[in-house]
C-alpha cells in the first residue's frame, strides 16, 4: 500500500498542474486553520463597523470593507472555514452512505439491490443543484441544512459507482475464489472489493470537491445556506449586488476565492485521475 | 413512480414548514390551513398532490395565488430560449474548439483552451454573470444590464421572443431581445462550452488514433475529409452522449443566471418562491424540471442509439 | 538489378519513447520489381510493419524520425517529396494497402458503401467534370459505382450491392478483408502493401485469402510487398522472400531458394524451428533484443552459433553469394 502511494506521489510531484492543484488545496486548508492568526481584523466576522462601511481596498482592508464596514480580507479567511467544512462533511458523507449501499446492491442479486438502485437513478436523473435547493428550502437556511441538502442529494453517485464497480470487481477470478472458499459477504466486500475501487473513488472524491463546493456556494448565494453575518462566499457575493458597480472589491474578493479553491481540487483531480485511471490516459497530453 | 419517489423523499422530510406569514393570527393560519387541504393527514395530502399532479395540476402557489402550472408554463419559453441559445453557442464554438485542440495538440492552442477549460468549470455562474454585468453592462455599457426586453416585446405567438419578432418582423423588438439575450447565454454557456471542448478533444484525439485513420491516411484520403467528416462523426457520438450532463449544467445554472440577470424563466421563478417561502411552488418547480431532465436523458439515449449504428447489432 | 519499381536504400528509422530512442530500422534495403510478389518476414518487432509504414509515410508524425536513406519509387526519392503530394499522388493512387485488422479499419460509423465510394471518388481518378454539369457528373457516379460493384464481384463476395449497405460490424471478418483487397485494387496501383493480412482471421479463411490476393495480382501486373510472420503464409504466395531481424534485413532471395538453400543463420533458425515432420520442435536460444540499445554491428550476434568478432564491431554489407539472393552475414552458410 505504502509503496504505491509513493509511487502517486512522486508521480504527481511531475505533474505541473498537479502541483499547482495541491498548492491551491493546501493553502486553502492553512487558510482555514489558521484564520483567527492570519485576519487583521478577527472580530470582523461577528461585528460591524457601519461608519467604516463600502471602503475600497487599502492598507488597512485589504479587500475593502462591506456594508456593514466588516473587513472584507478577514472574513474571506474565515469563509474557507465554512467552505472546507462543508464541502469536506458534506461529500465525507454521501460517499459514507452511498459506498455501502453501492457494495451491497452491487454483491446482491435480489429485489433490494434493483430498488436501491431505482431509488438511486432517480436522484441521479436530476441536476444536484434542484433537488438541493427544495431541501435547503424546506428546512431552512443554516450550515447543517445545506451539508444534509449536499449529502442526501450525493450519496446516489457513489452508490451507483460502487454498485457499477462491484459488479465487475465480482467478475475477477480472485473474488470468485474467496467466495468459493467461504469468505463472508462482508469479508468480501470489505477486503477484496473496496481496495481495488478505492483509487476510483478518490480520484472521484477530489473531482467532486470543486463541484459541491459551486453548489453550496450557489444556496449560499440563493439566500439558502447559513444566515447574516456568516462570512459565507456565496453569501457575501448575493450581499454585494447592491452596491456595484462602485464597491467592485465586495463581489470580486470571495469570487475569486471560490474560483481559485474549485480550481485547485478540479486541477489535482484530474492529475490524479490520469495517474490513478490508466483508461483516460490515452487522451491526456503529453 | 419517478415522481412519487421524488415526492415522498422530500415530502416527509419537512414536518410543518408549510406556510409563510409569522404575522398572521391563529385564525388566519388555520383558515390557510384548510384553504390548502393542509389540516389534513399527511398522507391524505400526499394521495391528493400525487393525483393533483397526474391532472397536470400542481397546486397553486401560495405567493401568487395562482395554479402553479400555469404560473410554470407562463415563465417556460423564457428559460427555453435562454438553454436553447446556450446549447447553441456553446457547440457552435466549442466543437471546432475541441477538434483544433486535439489536432494541434500540445501547441499554445491547446494549452490556452486547457486552461480555458479548466477555468470554464471551476468558476460560480452566478459570479460569472455578476462579472459580465460588471464589466459590459456596468463599466463599458454594450449591454442591459437585465431582463429580458425593453418594453413590451412582440406579440406573443410562440413565446420566443426572437422567433415572435422575426414572425412580425418587429426590428426593434428583436434587437431588443438579442441584446439582452447576450449576457445571459454567455455567462450559461461557458460551463457548457467547456464540458464539449473537453470531450470534443478527447473524442477526437481518440478517433485519431484509430486504426481507420490509419488507412484512410494510408490511402491518401485527403485529411480535411478525414478530419471533418470521418473522425469528427465518431468523436461527436461521444458528446452527444455527453449532453445530458450538459443539459444539467444548464439547467443547474439557469437558476442562477435568471436571479442575477433578472431574467423571467423558471429559474426566477424558483428564486422567487424561495425568498417568499413558497412551498409549492419550489415542489412545482423540482418536478417539473426534474421530468425535464429526465425527458432529455431518455432523449439522448435513444438519439445515441439511433446514431451509433454499433448499437443497433 | 534491372529497374525496380521500389527501391529502399540504406533506411534508418528511429522512434523516440518514454524510455529511451529505439533504432527501430538500422540501414535497411529493400527492392521490388514490376508484378513481383515480395515477402517481408520476421518476428514481431524485427521492424517489417515499420518498413511497409515507412514506404507509404505513415510514421507517427511526433516520434518516429527518418534519419538516413532513401525511398525511390519510380524514380522518385519519396523522402524528398512533400507529404501533401505524396498522400494526393502516390497513396491510394500507385501504392495501396491492406491492413492488418479489417475490423478496426474500417470507420465503425459509416457503410461500406460510404467508405468505398469516398476513396473512389477521390482517388480513382475519374471525375474530371466540372460541378455544374449535372449529367455528367452523374455518369461518372453511376460508372464508379459500377466498377466497384464489379471488383466486389472480383473479389468473391456475393451480393456486392447488398454490402455496400452494410456497416463494418454487420460483415464477417474474411469478407471484410476481401473488401479491402478489393479497395485495394479499385485506383489500379502499381503497389500494394499487404500488412500481415491474414495475421487476424481464422485459419481455415487465410489459404483463400491469400490464393485470391497472389491471382489477383498476378492477374493485374501489381506487386505487393507482403508482410508477415508466417512463413507458410510467405511460401503460399511470395516470389521473394525478405527476412528481418531486430531492425535489419538479413537476407534475401526468390522463395524456392530461401526456403532450400538458407544461408543467413537466422533463417535457417528459423525454418528449423518451424514444427517438422519428425516431430521435433527447436527454438532459438535467447530472446530478440530490445531496439533501445539493440546489441551492435549484427544484431543476430547475442544468439548467432557463429558469431565472431567481426560480427560484434560492424554490421555486414550486403553480399550476392548468387544472382537473386542476397545475405547480409560474415558467416553464411556456403552451398556449391
Amino acid at each position: 500500500m505504502f509503496e504505491s502511494a509513493k509511487f502517486i506521489i512522486s508521480k504527481l510531484a511531475k505533474d505541473r498542474t498537479s502541483l499547482v492543484g495541491a498548492c491551491l488545496i493546501a493553502g486553502l486548508l492553512l487558510i482555514a486553520l489558521f484564520a483567527p492568526l492570519l485576519a487583521p481584523y478577527p472580530q470582523d466576522v461577528s461585528e460591524f463597523h457601519p461608519p467604516e462601511r463600502l471602503l475600497g481596498p487599502s492598507m488597512l482592508h485589504f479587500f475593502g470593507t462591506d456594508r456593514m464596514g466588516s473587513d472584507i480580507f478577514s472574513r474571506m479567511l474565515f469563509g474557507a472555514r465554512i467552505t472546507i467544512a462543508i464541502a469536506v462533511i458534506a461529500i465525507g458523507v454521501s460517499v459514507l452512505i452511498g459506498v455501502p449501499i453501492g457494495l451491497i446492491a452491487g454483491y446482491n442479486k435480489n429485489w433490494i439491490s434493483d430498488g436501491l438502485m431505482r431509488v438511486s437513478d432517480i436522484f441521479l436523473a436530476v441536476p444536484q443543484i434542484i433537488l438541493a435547493i427544495a431541501i435547503a428550502q424546506t428546512l431552512g437556511p443554516s450550515i447543517e441544512n445545506v451539508i444534509l441538502a449536499l449529502s442526501a442529494t450525493y450519496w446516489p453517485f457513489w452508490a451507483r459507482l460502487v454498485y457499477a464497480e462491484t459488479r465487475s470487481a465480482l467478475t475477477e477470478t480472485y473474488v470468485e475464489a474467496s467466495i468459493a472458499l467461504g469468505a463472508s459477504p462482508f469479508r468480501v466486500m470489505v477486503f477484496h472489493v473496496l481496495p481495488n475501487i478505492s483509487s476510483s473513488i478518490i480520484v472521484r472524491t477530489t473531482i467532486g470537491m470543486g463541484g459541491t463546493i459551486l453548489t453550496a456556494a450557489a444556496l449560499g448565494f440563493l439566500g439558502l445556506g447559513p444566515p447574516a453575518p456568516s462570512p459565507e462566499w456565496g453569501r457575501t457575493i448575493a450581499e454585494s449586488r447592491e452596491f456595484l458597480p462602485e464597491a467592485w472589491w465586495y463581489a470580486t474578493a470571495p469570487g475569486v476565492a471560490i474560483f481559485l479553491v474549485v480550481m485547485g481540487f478540479n486541477l489535482f483531480g484530474d492529475g490524479l485521475r490520469d495517474i490513478l485511471d490508466p483508461r483516460t490516459r490515452r487522451s491526456h497530453d503529453g | 413512480m419517478i415522481i412519487t419517489f421524488t415526492i415522498s423523499h422530500v415530502i416527509p422530510a419537512d414536518p410543518v414548514a408549510f406556510f409563510a406569514g409569522d404575522n398572521a393570527t391563529p385564525e388566519q393560519i388555520e383558515a390557510l390551513r384548510v384553504r390548502y387541504g393542509l389540516d389534513k393527514p399527511l398522507h391524505i395530502q400526499l394521495v391528493n398532490y400525487l393525483i393533483g399532479v397526474t391532472q397536470g395540476d400542481l397546486g397553486v402557489s401560495i405567493y401568487t395565488q395562482r395554479p402553479i402550472s400555469e404560473d410554470l408554463l407562463a415563465r417556460l419559453p423564457a428559460t427555453m430560449e435562454l438553454t436553447f441559445m446556450a446549447v447553441f453557442f456553446s457547440t457552435i464554438v466549442g466543437v471546432p474548439l475541441g477538434v483544433f485542440a486535439a489536432i494541434y495538440r500540445n501547441s499554445f492552442l491547446d494549452h490556452f483552451l486547457r486552461v480555458l477549460t479548466v477555468s470554464g468549470l471551476a468558476i460560480a455562474s452566478f459570479w460569472l454573470a455578476i462579472l459580465f454585468q460588471l464589466l459590459f453592462a456596468m463599466e463599458l455599457q454594450i449591454t442591459p444590464l437585465q431582463g429580458r426586453i425593453d418594453g413590451w416585446g412582440p406579440e406573443s405567438i410562440t413565446g420566443f421572443f426572437i422567433l415572435d419578432s422575426l414572425i412580425v418582423a418587429d426590428w426593434d423588438s428583436l434587437q431588443s431581445a438579442l441584446s439582452h439575450l447576450v449576457l445571459p447565454t454567455l455567462t450559461l454557456a461557458f460551463p457548457a462550452m467547456a464540458t464539449i471542448v473537453r470531450f470534443t478533444r478527447a473524442g477526437v484525439l481518440d478517433a485519431i488514433n484509430s486504426n481507420y485513420v490509419l488507412y484512410e491516411q494510408a490511402m491518401g484520403l485527403p485529411s480535411n475529409l478525414i478530419i471533418w467528416k470521418y473522425v469528427l462523426r465518431n468523436a461527436l457520438i461521444g458528446t452527444v452522449t455527453q449532453i445530458g450532463l450538459i443539459f444539467g449544467i444548464l439547467i443547474a445554472g439557469a437558476v442562477v443566471v435568471e436571479a442575477v440577470f433578472d431574467w423571467p424563466g423558471l429559474g426566477l421563478y424558483a428564486v422567487e418562491a424561495i425568498l417568499n417561502s413558497d412551498y409549492n411552488a419550489i415542489m412545482g418547480f423540482t418536478l417539473v424540471t426534474g421530468a425535464f431532465f429526465i425527458i432529455v436523458n431518455l432523449v439522448v439515449d435513444i438519439l445515441h442509439g439511433v446514431i451509433d449504428p454499433r448499437t443497433q447489432a | 538489378m534491372g529497374d525496380s519499381l521500389l527501391s529502399v536504400e540504406n533506411l534508418h528509422v528511429s522512434f523516440s519513447t518514454e524510455n529511451g530512442v529505439a533504432e527501430v530500422l538500422d540501414g535497411v534495403n529493400l527492392s521490388i520489381q514490376t508484378g513481383e510478389i515480395v515477402g517481408l518476414v520476421g518476428e514481431s518487432g524485427c521492424g517489417k510493419t515499420t518498413l511497409a509504414r515507412s514506404i507509404l509515410g505513415v510514421l507517427p508524425k511526433n516520434s518516429a524520425k527518418i534519419s538516413d536513406g532513401s525511398i525511390i519509387f519510380d524514380n522518385q526519392n519519396l523522402l524528398d517529396m512533400k507529404d501533401q503530394d505524396i498522400a494526393r499522388d502516390i497513396r491510394g493512387r500507385l501504392i495501396t494497402f491492406i491492413p492488418q485488422d479489417p475490423f478496426s479499419s474500417f470507420n465503425p460509423v459509416f457503410t461500406i458503401g460510404d467508405q468505398i465510394m469516398d476513396l473512389m471518388k477521390w482517388k480513382y481518378s475519374n471525375h474530371e467534370s466540372p460541378w455544374f454539369a449535372l449529367r455528367a457528373r452523374k455518369k461518372e457516379r453511376e460508372n464508379n459505382f459500377q466498377r466497384v460493384l464489379e471488383l466486389l464481384q472480383t473479389v468473391q463476395l456475393p451480393d456486392p450491392e447488398g454490402i455496400l449497405r452494410k456497416y463494418p460490424h454487420e460483415v464477417s471478418g474474411g469478407q471484410r478483408q476481401r473488401i479491402m483487397i478489393a479497395m485495394a485494387l479499385l485506383p489500379e496501383p502499381r503497389l500494394i502493401i499487404a500488412d500481415e493480412p491474414t495475421t487476424a482471421l481464422d485459419v481455415t479463411i487465410q489459404a483463400q485469402i491469400l490464393k485470391l490476393l497472389k491471382r489477383l495480382a498476378r492477374e493485374r501486373n501489381v506487386s505487393v510487398i507482403f508482410t508477415t510472420h508466417d512463413l507458410g503464409a510467405a511460401y503460399e504466395i511470395c516470389d521473394r522472400v525478405t527476412v528481418m531481424y531486430a531492425g535489419q534485413e538479413a537476407e534475401s532471395a526468390s522463395v524456392e531458394k530461401f526456403f532450400d538453400k538458407p544461408r543467413h543463420p537466422y533463417t535457417k533458425s528459423l525454418l528449423e524451428s518451424l514444427p517438422n515432420k519428425s516431430g521435433g520442435l527447436e527454438g532459438i536460444p535467447g530472446q530478440i533484443p530490445a531496439l533501445i540499445n539493440p546489441p551492435s554491428g549484427c544484431r543476430f550476434h547475442p544468439r548467432c552459433l557463429f558469431a565472431s568478432k567481426d560480427c560484434i564491431t560492424s554490421r555486414p554489407h550486403v553480399s550476392w553469394p548468387s544472382d537473386d539472393h542476397m545475405v547480409r552475414c560474415y558467416h553464411p552458410k556456403v552451398y556449391d
